[in-house]
């Protein structure tokens, strides 16, 4: 019987400190396991949780009322679990430093490179795109854009390997791209090497991240090439670029 | 009194966890994983496709389950039908079974109903028998695809979060960024370019015969035999091409004419007044007209100023060598016999 009573009045105790923990508790903190993480909960009066080596323990009185109320001034969130501040909220940003660029005139003789000023003959920075995320799974950057055209003329798009400035005398409208950070760009795509491409029509990934990343800028340059018998007109196109972040 | 004590205390310790315990109801939330949605474009106030996706780690096999697309204020998607919305789903790409949708559920098809403020708001729900065409396992990948009909992106720049949530259990958010102005014009500019040239001005026959045909030669002296005269070179980066045509009279020498060979490509006939051209093209696109193209000559002063050679598009140098012809009859007047032909080409912007 000693026996017996001892080991109740143990199990006695554990309770009573468990609902002593339970009833005093308020804690935000973070709790984590390896499957699972909870970020800066908070238990309403009369409930809690503790935990030891060997157990955890989520307690709580009652829930009378469940919801959120909120004015302009105040806001509410009834019942026993719950966070004020859900984890980190989501962000993605996304930029262009110019909308319109120009080539300006182009010539069978030599290359031209686009610029905010008119274009150039030197490989130039036209414009630049300025990105960051907190998404877990990074994001990508993709264009859309159509043909380079002055009515049903057009200059196409062109791959261009290992080459600053393409081929003088063949038609070519490309786009290179270098970046300040640490993101992926489309091999075809990038400057360092240098490479150019341009495809119209279809949307086409140019960068991506594999997860958080702080502000990166990227440089965008635009390469043309014309031959003798490339039609005049006054050619553009309209590109689109979008962000998707992979939360 | 200590057994009073305990009993007592027992019975706290009963009620105390009841209390704790009492009204506790468990609901398995989980958070869904890899969100994204992709755009066709982030600018306000423009139409854009979303193609929402997420991994769903519970599914949706319940016929009770609902799927709801909770697009934020000021995204605006009235009068859009659920024959512009797509729903896929699948262990891999997500693309690996297509959902068919129906204002209401039935055993084939998923119910798909857009309602709130400007349609934000689309709420799937599972076909009767929790299966439709392949039933939402958990972890598969979910792809809900809106086209750019009647789906307008917000009228400010900003951050916005889309919500996914419903009866399945699984909860998320998407942020997407829209932006004052998502696209980059670019222009250039060609200028217009015409190139026309004659290699010589002054070209001759020499002494004309009645048993020997002769040609014009660019040393004025001429030729028993075929040769170029001259070449003209005519290019463009006209969108339409060019022409080129020819004006003037045969030869003459003060009253006294030597006919034309005519309006028709015929071959030499020595012994016979003929002035006559023929031409041949090479490089660029341009090519030679009728009736100067064939092996014979031909001269038609009636038509004059004639089109003697023309391209469709633009087009590179072509280099067009002409040659002239000349026979005489025995009663062919004497005398020096000149002739003046005038060349122009014409750019067709």
């Amino acid at each position: 019987m000693r026996t017996h009573g001892s080991i109740f009045f143990n199990i006695k105790t554990v309770l009573v400190a468990g609902l002593l923990m339970c009833t005093f508790s308020a804690y935000a903190v973070e709790l984590t396991s390896s499957s699972f993480i909870i970020r800066d909960p908070v238990i309403g009066a009369g409930g809690g949780y503790g935990t030891s080596a060997s157990f955890g323990l989520f307690s709580q009185s009652d829930t009378l009322l469940t919801g959120v109320g909120s004015s302009a001034t105040y806001i509410g969130r009834y019942g026993y679990l719950y966070f004020p501040n859900p984890a980190i909220e989501q962000s993605i940003s996304f930029s262009l430093s110019d909308n319109a660029i120009s080539l300006g005139n182009l010539s069978s003789a030599g290359p031209r490179y686009a610029t905010v000023s008119g274009g150039s003959g030197t490989n130039s920075v036209a414009h630049t795109m300025t990105a960051s995320s907190n998404a877990s799974d990074g994001y990508t950057i993709s264009y859309y854009a159509t043909s380079f055209t002055s009515g049903s003329d057009s200059i196409n798009g062109a791959t261009i390997t290992g080459d600053i400035d393409g081929t003088q005398g063949v038609g070519q409208f490309a786009l290179s791209i270098s970046t300040d950070g640490g993101a992926s760009i489309a091999s075809t795509y990038q400057q360092a090497n240098p490479n150019w491409d341009f495809v119209a029509n279809t949307t086409t990934t140019i960068v991506s991240t594999s997860g958080e990343s702080t502000s990166e800028v990227f440089s965008n340059r635009y390469l043309a090439n014309i031959s003798a018998s490339t039609p005049a007109g006054s050619y553009t196109t309209a590109i689109t670029y979008v962000i998707t972040g992979n939360f | 009194m200590s057994k009073i004590l305990s009993v007592t205390t027992n019975i706290c310790l009963i009620v105390g966890l009841i209390f704790v315990t009492g009204g506790t109801q468990f609901v398995y939330a989980a958070p869904l994983l890899s969100l994204s949605n992709t755009m066709s474009s982030s600018k306000i106030t423009t139409a854009s496709s979303h193609s929402v996706r997420f991994t769903t780690p519970t599914g949706a096999g319940d016929n009770t389950d609902t799927i709801i697309i909770t697009f934020p204020s000021d995204f605006n998607f009235t009068s859009k039908t659920i024959g512009t919305v797509t729903f896929t789903h699948g262990a891999s790409t997500g693309l690996e079974s297509t959902e068919t949708l129906a204002s209401s559920p039935s055993v084939s098809a998923w119910g798909a109903v857009f309602s709130g403020t400007q349609n934000r708001v689309l709420t799937l729900t599972a076909p009767t028998d929790g299966v439709g065409s392949t039933v939402v396992a958990a972890n598969d990948r979910i792809i809900i695809t809106y086209d750019n009909t009647n789906s307008v992106n917000a009228t400010s720049p900003a951050s916005y979060v889309i919500g996914v949530s419903g009866t399945f259990g699984d909860t998320g958010s998407i942020t997407v960024n829209i932006l004052s102005d998502d696209q980059v014009s670019v222009s250039a500019t060609v200028a217009q370019s015409l190139t026309f040239s004659i290699s010589d001005n002054s070209i001759g026959f020499g002494t004309l015969s009645s048993s020997a045909a002769q040609y014009a030669t660019g040393d004025t002296l001429g030729n028993a035999s075929e040769v170029e005269a001259h070449n003209l070179v005519v290019g463009t980066n006209a969108s339409n091409g060019y022409t080129m045509s020819l004006n003037g009279s045969t030869l003459t020498s003060g009253a006294n004419t030597i006919n034309t060979i005519g309006a028709s490509n015929v071959a030499s006939s020595v012994g016979t007044e003929q002035f006559g051209l023929r031409m041949t093209a090479t490089g660029g696109t341009g090519a030679v007209a009728a009736p100067y193209a064939a092996s014979g000559f031909a001269f038609d002063s009636v038509a004059f100023p004639d089109q003697i050679a023309s391209a469709a598009g633009s087009s590179a140098n072509t280099t067009y060598s002409a040659r002239y012809l000349a026979n005489i009859t025995s009663n062919t007047e004497a005398g020096s016999y000149s002739a003046t032909l005038t060349y122009t080409a014409t750019a067709n912007y």
